[in-house]
């Protein structure tokens, strides 16, 4: 059972050393990628 | 050796230098040594048979010294019988191996003046000899029962004799046998069987892969004196009390004559789980269960197996609402406190006190079964085993032993009961904690990712750099044109967090809704979210931020260019507001999550094992330093 644990620990761990190399945010979908902007600049800004 | 003619019938006599006496193995008449001439002084009986597995010339070691037997003298007192065998170490020095009850002791003879002046022998006091401090254990009136082979003395039957037992620390064991105006002191220690390395030992009928006698001869068999139906002992010589297969008295069989010592127990008529006859190896030792009881103490009962096996002795299974312990009695008395006790290094803990009165019994037992004897009874726990003293005020006799946890279906497995046993309720005292690691190693691991990961959040936090690139003021105006605003910047480094605060300081009771477009300027990829502030107060409350921090992950390197377009309440004419952007930013939100994710198992783990702890320790009088509570401080 503590194979297991540590396995999961450590694959934590590198999750984390590998977010903050990547800068990934664990669960943040805040400005998720659109592709590329279509037409002139500002022609995709969203408005509530 | 030198050999004579038996005076009687002329077979040969051996003696060796060591011995005086010896029993003609042809017509068991006892011969005299005397100088160089022997003299007849009478005939013995065959002894009556016993599951001794030691005979003349069996062949043993004590520490690093071999040893041969060559005679044995039987000895009976009140309660029960056990055999002397004389043994010669190869050293040429002479010693005794005492059998009783299953266990083994081995001595020498010691000089009587070694023993201290004007002492008098009562059960329960402390001796000092040869610099050790010794208990004695029992003082007891003895006389010779019987005898075989050669001896270094005339053990004629009906010899008295006043014999005290002695115990100390690491199984130390004396004896002082004292016969008219003459002690003899001998000192030694307790032995397991294994450790005397014996050798031509005597085949014991259905025993080691021996085929049993008939029922009828069987090792020794007895008649009910109330039924007269016949009982057959499975282990004649120890065995002391009996109970009659057939109409439940329960006999005395200590002095070859049979006596009752209580009649049958009808009402309680308890099937043991574990039938009587069964064998099954525990522990590499192979056991029958010979005997069952129900012991009480007040309201709770629990069962207890004797097992027995003729060369390792006797060992107990206890079973206690449907919990199982594997009981062998202590060689060595532990070192004991009120509260702790410590065997081989482990320390144990006082869980109960209590007493124990004998309910019901069948089978057989090496002890006089008491109904009515109350045995003081203490238990110390250190899970999965627990130390168990037993003391019997009137004999002035304490016994220990040490249980071992055994979880019911292996019990069942190695007894062949599956299904009849029932099942365990709640945590008994000495359990093994099932949510507890071993040795603690869940808590080093968890320790040990612990720092990892913390060093891990350290480093990256440091090394972040939190670069504020770009820092600008706009206003809005209520139905102005409020033109989509840019701010740029450059990302420098590898992919990272890009961080957007939104600030409108002057909100008062209203909102400002702030729309994001960042822009990759050499790729086009766009990426957008939009910002709420309110800040609405009254007198004595407040609710909504003027300020609020966004934070993108993974923004790659490059040139940005970001769209900033504010709305805001319609009432709300004109407002200013600041936009600040940071690259590289520390970020702890993935090392609040990654910790949480890590403690969840050991806490888990934490909260059930403490939760068991409670349950334990729930039944005790005791806290888990083994001090007194008292029910009011419980409550």
């Amino acid at each position: 059972m503590n194979i297991k644990f540590l396995i999961v620990g450590a694959a934590l761990c590198l999750y984390l050393a590998l977010s903050h190399s990547r800068g990934w945010l664990l669960f943040s979908t805040l400005g998720s990628r659109h592709g590329a902007s279509p037409g002139p600049r500002g022609a995709g800004l969203f408005h509530k | 050796v030198q050999t004579y003619e038996c005076p009687n019938c002329s077979g040969a006599v051996p003696f060796h230098a060591s011995t005086i006496f010896t029993v003609c193995s042809f017509c068991r008449s006892m011969v005299l040594r005397e100088g160089v001439d022997v003299k007849l002084i009478g005939k013995v009986a065959s002894l009556p048979p016993d599951i001794s597995p030691i005979q003349i010339r069996t062949r043993g070691k004590f520490g690093e010294t071999g040893f041969d037997v060559l005679g044995r003298v039987r000895l009976q007192w009140s309660l029960g019988a056990w055999n002397e065998w004389f043994i010669q170490f190869d050293d040429g020095t002479k010693g005794w191996l005492a059998e009783a009850q299953g266990f083994y002791m081995v001595s020498r003879e010691k000089p009587a003046s070694e023993l201290p002046p004007g002492q008098e022998f009562k059960a329960g006091r402390n001796v000092s000899l040869g610099g050790m401090m010794m208990t004695i254990a029992d003082v007891k009136e003895a006389k010779v029962a019987g005898c075989e082979g050669e001896l270094p003395f005339a053990a004629t039957p009906g010899r008295q004799s006043t014999t005290v037992d002695l115990t100390g620390p690491n199984s130390a064991f004396a004896s002082i046998e004292i016969s008219g105006d003459e002690m003899r002191y001998f000192a030694g220690r307790y032995c397991h069987f294994s450790e005397l390395s014996l050798t031509n030992l005597r085949p014991i009928p259905g025993w080691f892969g021996n085929l049993p006698l008939a029922h009828e001869t069987g090792i020794q068999a007895i008649n009910c004196p109330k039924c007269n139906a016949a009982v057959s002992l499975k282990a004649p010589g120890q065995t002391v009390t009996v109970s009659c297969p057939s109409c439940g008295t329960i006999l005395d069989v200590a002095d070859n004559r049979v006596g009752v010592i209580h009649a049958a127990v009808e009402k309680l008529n308890i099937k043991p789980a574990i039938p009587l006859g069964t064998r099954a190896t525990l522990f590499g030792t192979e056991y029958e269960a010979i005997g069952f009881m129900q012991r009480a103490d007040g309201p709770y009962t629990w069962f207890e197996y004797l097992l027995f096996n003729p060369h390792h002795g006797y060992t107990w299974l206890v079973n206690y609402e449907g919990h199982w312990n594997y009981v062998e009695r202590l060689l060595e008395t532990p070192d004991s406190t009120l509260s702790k006790t410590i065997h081989d290094g482990v320390e144990y803990t006082l869980f109960l006190r209590g007493t124990a009165k004998v309910r019901y019994v069948v089978g057989e037992f090496y002890w006089r079964v008491e109904f009515n004897e109350k045995a003081q009874t203490a238990d110390y726990i250190a899970p999965p085993y627990m130390l168990s003293s037993e003391s019997y005020p009137e004999l002035r006799e304490i016994t220990w032993s040490r249980g071992r946890y055994m979880e019911s279906d292996a019990i069942a497995e190695i007894f062949g009961v599956k299904d009849q046993l029932r099942e365990p309720v709640g945590v008994y005292m000495n359990q093994p904690n099932p949510w507890a690691s071993a040795g603690g190693s869940l808590g080093w691991t968890t320790a040990l990712l612990l720092a990892v990961l913390v060093a891990i959040q350290i480093f990256s936090v440091a090394r972040a750099r939190n670069e504020l690139v770009a820092d600008k003021d706009f206003t809005y105006v209520a139905g102005g044109s409020n033109t989509i605003a840019a701010i740029e910047f450059e990302v420098k480094g590898g992919r990272q967090p890009v961080a957007i605060t939104s600030v409108a300081p002057s909100l008062n009771n209203n909102w400002m809704e702030i729309a994001y477009e960042l822009q990759a300027i050499q790729t086009g990829e766009s990426r957008h979210f939009v910002e709420g502030l309110e800040y609405y107060y009254g007198s004595d409350w407040s609710e909504g931020r003027r300020k609020k921090t966004s934070v993108l992950p993974a923004v790659a390197p490059g040139k940005y260019r970001l769209l900033v377009e504010a709305a805001a309440d319609p009432q709300m004419p004109q407002a200013n507001y600041r936009v600040q952007v940071q690259t590289d930013v520390p970020v702890w939100r993935n090392f609040v999550i990654c910790l949480a994710l890590l403690l969840a198992y050991p806490l888990y783990r934490y909260a059930r094992a403490r939760s068991f702890e409670n349950q334990r320790w729930a039944q005790s009088d005791y806290d888990t330093s083994g001090q007194f509570v008292s029910e009011d401080d419980e409550e």
